[in-house]
């Protein structure tokens, strides 16, 4: 007796149905594009982002350059990884942080640490500096946009080197550009005119996480991806590092939430 | 699993024959196979945008032992402003400048391409290239991606051998002329006509249409427009700073900070005042 035509049992059934489609799936995926027999699919390239980040938010202050993202990877709709690492830290003095298909981002992450690694092994006082990692990573979007195939993300390098800041900013097709202040998707929108209202080159720590923090919780408000955990992390001269993730306080008091705007007998307003 | 049984046929017996149609499939069966021949508009997705323009507009006028080259430096993204502080203008050799406006990402790979050849160029032949080897230079990188075209609007505007300025306009698969004034990128529908005037004074608006021409009363199919402006380098970059400050007015994309580079026979290149930054 086949397991599908057992009596009760549902689970086997499923299992049994999801091995031969993962065996049938693996048969396929495992062959190279020169493997494959004449007429077979041809070789995919990315069309849309699936698990997705939302907006990084990079602040150039006093002691040097802060990033802040919050710790969500979403699946369409579905909230489903809460607890990610959006900021990854390439060397002692630069971090990126990317909003985007989270696979391509480990992607660039794996890319980088090749570059640090190289300055490891050779062991001679040499860092890569944030500006280089920035304009290598650049020409890397650039190419896989040649090819019709980009990495779907967009990062933000921050670095602090030899007393002097650097935040830029590339894109899925290799768009570059370097500022004060920037924030990828979702934050150009809500979050960069809080900043050009409020930003100062002369901001403290404590003022440049306050602002960085403000900039976050209005998005958790009013982005429908974001989460309100989140992590900073800072590059200055005494190195880079990330932050442990924590949670933005919240309040929901506020008369536009309270008071329904929608619907048939309101304004229509939000 | 209550569909099947209203079917009639077994859970197991229909997941194999499916199995079998799909693997029969010409082309590779299985799943993946399926899924791939799905058309990608069946299947949510679509081609990713690898084109943005973002904006940019970039002025150049040849005068008589001057060139002037002036772009805006905002970077913009549909409604939004990516940057109020991007530079357009490269140097590429010592008397050799370029503006380039459309796609920012392009326009650097663009640019380091120059670079790269120029510093080959210099290298072989022991001087810098000319202006107008710049420029052929130029068109044929462009044309060489005429299948996926740099989306760059391009001017080269430099001093030539006389000390008199050369400036050189472009489209986005190389197609270049000489001219006396140019005007590239998102506003040039609204500055080109500004700087028309150039070579008239105000009094002799009838006459202005033959004094572009070399020889003036001689019909224009007959000889070669002029390639530098009659105007005086003060003229000229009061001029383009007009048309550039009208232009603003009415093209969401053009404003911020006007970036003006001056070269001039036998002195350093300088840069000539910002026009205040706007919103």
């Amino acid at each position: 007796m086949m397991p599908w035509e057992e009596e009760g049992s549902r689970e086997k059934t499923v299992a049994w149905r999801v091995l031969v489609l993962v065996a049938l799936t693996a048969a396929e995926a495992s062959m190279m594009p020169w493997e494959a027999p004449a007429g077979a699919a041809p070789v995919q390239h990315t069309t849309r982002p699936i698990v997705t980040g939302t907006s990084v938010i990079g602040i150039k202050y006093k002691d040097g350059v802060m990033l802040a993202a919050d710790t969500l990877a979403s699946y369409g709709t579905l909230a489903m990884f809460k607890d990610v690492e959006r900021i990854h830290k390439v060397s002692d003095s630069c971090l990126i942080g990317a909003g985007g298909e989270y696979s391509d981002f480990q992607k660039i992450q794996q890319v980088l640490d090749r570059l640090t690694s190289e300055d490891r092994n050779m062991d001679d006082g040499h860092q890569t500096s944030p500006s280089e990692i920035f304009h290598y990573l650049r020409a890397v979007m650039y190419q896989r946009r040649n090819k019709m195939n980009p990495l779907w993300n967009h990062v933000l390098v921050a670095g602090f080197k030899e007393g002097k800041s650097f935040l830029g900013s590339v894109d899925l097709i290799g768009t570059a550009f370097e500022d004060d202040f920037l924030a990828t998707g979702f934050g150009s929108y809500l979050a960069i005119p809080i900043l050009r209202k409020k930003w100062r080159p002369d901001l403290d720590e404590g003022e440049a996480r306050a602002l960085l923090e403000e900039c976050l919780r209005v998005l958790f408000y009013r982005d429908c991806r974001a989460l309100n955990k989140i992590r900073l992390a800072k590059a200055t001269a005494e190195g880079s590092v990330i932050s442990d993730p924590y949670t933005l306080e919240t309040s929901w008091s506020a008369a536009s939430f309270q008071t329904v705007k929608g619907g048939l007998d309101a304004d229509g307003g939000w | 699993c209550d569909l099947a049984s209203g079917m009639g046929v077994s859970p197991g017996w229909r997941a194999l024959a499916w199995l079998a149609v799909v693997g029969s499939c010409e082309g590779g069966g299985g799943l993946l196979g399926l899924w791939q021949r799905t058309p990608l508009a069946l299947r949510g997705g679509e081609a990713p945008p690898m084109y943005e323009n973002h904006g940019g507009t970039v002025v150049g006028v040849a005068g008589q032992g001057f060139a002037v080259l002036a772009a805006d430096t905002r970077l913009s993204k549909g409604f939004s402003i990516l940057s109020r502080n991007v530079t357009r203008i490269h140097q590429l050799t010592e008397s050799v400048y370029l503006g380039i406006s459309g796609c920012q990402a392009d326009a650097d790979a663009l640019k380091n391409l120059l670079d790269l050849s120029i510093a080959e160029y210099t290298l072989t032949q022991g001087s810098p290239p000319s202006v107008s080897a710049v420029a052929r230079l130029l068109s044929t990188m462009l044309y060489q991606r005429r299948q996926m075209p740099y989306y760059t609007f391009c001017l080269v505007a430099g001093l030539d051998a006389d000390g008199d300025g050369s400036v050189f306009s472009f489209d986005a698969i190389g197609s270049f002329e000489k001219v006396s004034v140019a005007c590239v990128g998102g506003s040039q529908i609204l500055v080109l006509p500004l700087l028309d005037d150039f070579n008239t004074t105000s009094d002799e608006a009838s006459e202005a249409f033959f004094q572009r021409w070399e020889r003036p009363g001689v019909s224009p199919t007959r000889q070669r427009p002029k390639r530098t402006v009659n105007a005086s380098l003060e003229m000229a970059l009061s001029r383009v700073r007009n048309a550039m400050e009208a232009a603003s007015e009415r093209d969401i994309r053009l404003g911020d900070s006007l970036e003006t580079l001056v070269l001039q026979r036998s002195q350093p290149p300088a840069s000539r005042g910002e026009r205040g930054k706007d919103s």
